[in-house]
């Protein structure tokens, strides 16, 4: 059984960091709150979330008996779902306030906004990946970056080319982009970051990829980077006013020569 | 399992030409194969993802593959291109591809791919609908490439594209699993046949192999259509079966009929349901008491036969159902009856299933007839007919064993087919080319393969004439849509338009690899019903060019 209020900036937050790398995924409901860990279809960039139950308003969960057998882990049950469908409803909007509730027997979750009542149902957990193992991986370099100076070079990297530099220079941290016409640079010196750990490396990311992440971080206020060199980004920020955590990994892109 | 297991087991099949051998190393991987990822082998060896009673495909435009392999790995434009007119199917460009190319980005998925998560996700790029689902199919795919070794990818990739239809055979695969679980491949094969789904049957072979010989047919699962072999003359049928049973032929679409109670189900051959689109149809079939499955035919049909052109407005319309109900009226010929109140009568005599066959549909309406047979000894009684079935427009005669039983999905010489004299091909456009003149604007000039030997496809013919303008302009539009690459004014399309050719005469030429042309080659129509599995072959260029010089 699960059921839980929740403010609706919140929950959409929420929902917008999750599709901003896959569309579906299974969401682990526990009595300490959700968890999603999910790679999306091209094995280029996974999530990983978390958010604790006092982000809810009120948040009941019970474990049902019949569907102990099913799942491996006994104090949590684990859903289909289709997030994009869920930012679409969320998008109606209408109230401060999302009522869901879980019926695991009908595979549905009932989600109730003031007066507007939609029903979604889960998709088969058979049909989606399993969830995926988190490569160990350490960074020698991280970075404390405000998020709209990131997402701010993000949209202008766009408009320039299809992959973006990341790297430390010494003091300095960069992010580069090069078309096939015009380059564009942003160089921050350690002051103007809240946090840098100097070094000197890079990778290069796709910027697909990276634009598509920095959409989903949009009301964090800081982002943590972690870099390496031709090493995958971690991206660390948090949710729900500190009751969520976000983690994005992406692949770098390996150059042919 | 991992798709390795499986891919290096492919590669191996097709490097023997024993058959023996190919047999023996398919089944010893099926008996390690897990029950449940048991079918997906199964399916996976015959490159169809679905079992054959599902009408469901695995479609993923050519230009979705080509935008996948090239966001995976580092190689240009210009050398996929190059890579892919090598072979001729981008299956083998690709495992080229990934053999000289680094691939652009690492996977986060370390883990070796296993059959499961390829079948699943084959499965998902079949199924997804709706906005934004291109782009996932997309991603799936890339995410499959990244994580595949140069085998892996080829196999993928062939998959997507049916280039695996031609790889492991259907009949090799039901040995392959009789081996396996050392079951009778005539039983086995029995199984499939009323079943229709040859992952189900492995499975029973495997956990249950003495139940595999109670297996009957499922009412409301289509099967597949029993066909016939071509004839050259009516006197062949005497020859074969003494006295014969002789059926008009009609130029429709080959329908079965489910009636389960009051639930009707109708089915073209590829199984694809389009009881909705037949309204009256379904209407009629439902006031017939029983519980049944028929084989018919259905024709346009107002007064006397008209166009197959007509059928097709008609066949699996959505809109407008009963205005084009009204505007294109169509009968129905009944010629078999395959299940009758719980018994399956694949096992009976024609001649039986034909008697049962009018006790069960005693009312013939205005649009549901039994199809009239006759049988027979006598040639001259069989040649009135003959010309009476072209007389009343329709294309020919079947000519078929009384004693035949009904063996789905097989193309035996129990059951022959006559055409008149004028002989036709059926071959596949491989590619199109603007036209001169008023038709410089059209792809109005099309290029023609059969298959040779080897099964592949060999240009044989070119043709310009035979379409109406308006169907040109249609099929104009529908070539571009389904074109692969652009040469100058010619358009390398997907190979699945089927088009009936008429030509003067078959012509020993060097122009093409086959060896041989068509003189004056032009259009009867397109075959919308075909599929390319089902063109004709060199062998009948061949057949009809002997019949040709004996008969000049």
């Amino acid at each position: 059984m699960f059921e839980a209020k929740i403010d609706a900036i919140v929950l959409r937050e929420c929902i917008e960091s999750i599709t901003a790398v896959v569309d579906e995924g299974k969401l682990r409901i526990a009595e300490d709150g959700l968890k999603l860990r999910a790679v999306d279809p091209a094995n280029v960039a996974m999530i990983s979330f978390e958010l604790k139950r006092d982000a809810f308003d009120d948040f009941h969960f019970e474990k049902g008996s019949d569907a102990e057998a099913a799942n491996e882990s006994p104090a949590a049950t684990e859903v289909g779902i289709d997030f994009n469908k869920l930012q679409g409803i969320l998008g109606i909007g209408g109230s401060d306030e999302v009522n869901l509730k879980l019926d695991e027997q009908a595979q549905k979750l009932f989600t109730r906004m003031g007066s507007l009542a939609y029903t979604v149902s889960l998709l088969d957990p058979a049909s989606l990946r399993k969830e995926p193992k988190v490569p160990e991986l350490e960074f020698p370099v991280q970075v404390i970056i405000k998020t709209d100076e990131f997402r701010r070079t993000i949209r202008a990297a766009e408009k320039i080319g299809d992959h973006i530099m990341l790297g430390v220079d010494g003091d300095e941290f960069y992010m580069e982009v090069e078309g096939d016409m015009d380059k564009l640079r942003l160089g921050l010196r350690k002051e103007q970051l809240i946090h840098l750990t100097p070094g000197t490396l890079h990778s290069l990311y796709s910027l697909d990829y990276v634009a598509a992440m920095s959409k989903g971080m949009s009301h964090a206020d800081n982002i943590t980077l972690n870099l390496g060199k031709d090493y995958p980004l971690q991206v660390d920020f948090e949710v729900a006013d500190g009751k969520g955590k976000v983690s994005y990994l992406l692949a770098p892109r390996i150059e042919s020569e | 399992m991992l798709l390795k297991e499986l891919t290096e087991v492919y590669e191996k099949v097709r490097a023997r030409s024993s058959k023996l051998e190919k047999i023996t190393l398919v089944s010893e991987l099926l008996r390690k194969t897990p029950s449940e990822t048991l079918p997906l082998v199964c399916y996976m060896l015959r490159g169809k993802i679905f079992p054959d009673y599902s009408a469901q495909e695995l479609r993923l435009g050519w230009s979705s593959i080509w935008d996948a392999i090239r966001a995976v790995t580092h190689v240009s434009e210009e050398d996929l291109r190059i890579a892919y007119n090598k072979f001729g199917d981008l299956g083998s460009a690709v495992e080229l591809i990934f053999e000289q190319n680094p691939k652009i980005s690492v996977s986060l998925v370390t883990e070796p791919l296993t059959v499961e998560e390829c079948y699943n996700a084959l499965l998902k790029i079949a199924t997804l609908r709706g906005k934004e689902s291109l782009r996932r199919k997309k991603t799936i795919l890339m995410g499959l490439l990244n994580t595949s070794s140069p085998d892996e990818a080829k196999f993928i990739v062939k998959t997507i594209t049916g280039e695996m239809r031609y790889g492991f055979k259907q009949g090799l695969l039901e040995e392959a699993i009789a081996e396996a679980f050392s079951v009778d491949v005539a039983v086995l094969r029995k199984a499939y046949m009323v079943r229709s789904d040859i992952g189900e049957v492995a499975r029973i072979a495997k956990e249950q192999p003495e139940t595999l010989k109670e297996l009957s047919i499922v009412l409301g699962r289509p099967l597949r259509p029993m066909l016939a072999e071509t004839a050259d003359t009516l006197e062949e049928g005497f020859k074969r079966f003494d006295k014969a049973l002789f059926e008009y032929k009609y130029d429709g679409a080959r329908l079965s009929i489910h009636k389960n109670d009051d639930v009707v189900s109708i089915f073209t051959r590829e199984a694809e349901e389009v009881s909705t689109s037949l309204p009256e149809i379904v209407e009629d079939i439902q006031k017939i008491p029983h519980s049944f499955i028929v084989d018919c035919e259905i024709i346009p049909f107002e007064h006397s036969p008209k166009a197959f052109q007509e059928l097709i407005k008609r066949l699996r319309r959505k809109h407008r159902v009963e205005e084009f109900a009204r505007k294109i009226p169509v009968k129905l010929y009944v010629f078999d009856l395959i299940y009758l109140d719980g018994t399956a009568l694949i096992d009976t005599p024609l001649l039986k299933r034909r008697e049962l066959l009018a006790t069960a549909i005693q009312q013939p309406t205005e649009r549901i007839e039994i199809a009239k047979c006759i049988l027979t000894k006598s040639s001259a009684e069989a040649r009135i007919m003959f010309q009476e079935a072209l007389d009343l427009g329709f294309e020919g005669l079947m000519i078929k064993n009384p004693r035949s039983l009904y063996t789905p999905g097989k193309r035996g010489i129990e059951w022959l087919k006559l055409k008149p004299e004028a002989e036709t091909l059926d071959l596949v456009v491989i590619a199109v080319e603007y036209g001169h003149g008023k038709r410089a604007n059209l792809l109005s000039d099309y290029t023609f393969a059969t298959r040779d030997r080897d099964g592949n496809l060999a240009p044989i013919a070119k043709a310009f004439g035979g379409l109406k303008d308006a169907e040109i302009e249609e099929m104009t539009e529908y070539f571009k849509g389904i074109a692969r690459e652009q040469r100058g004014r010619t358009f390398i399309v997907e190979q699945k338009v089927v088009v009936e050719l008429k030509f003067d005469e078959i012509q020993k030429s060097s122009l093409y690899a086959v060896g041989y042309a068509l003189r004056f080659p032009r259009i009867k129509r397109i075959r919308w019903d075909l599929s390319v599995d089902e063109i004709d072959s060199i062998e009948t260029v061949e057949k009809i060019y002997g019949r040709q010089k004996r008969s000049s």
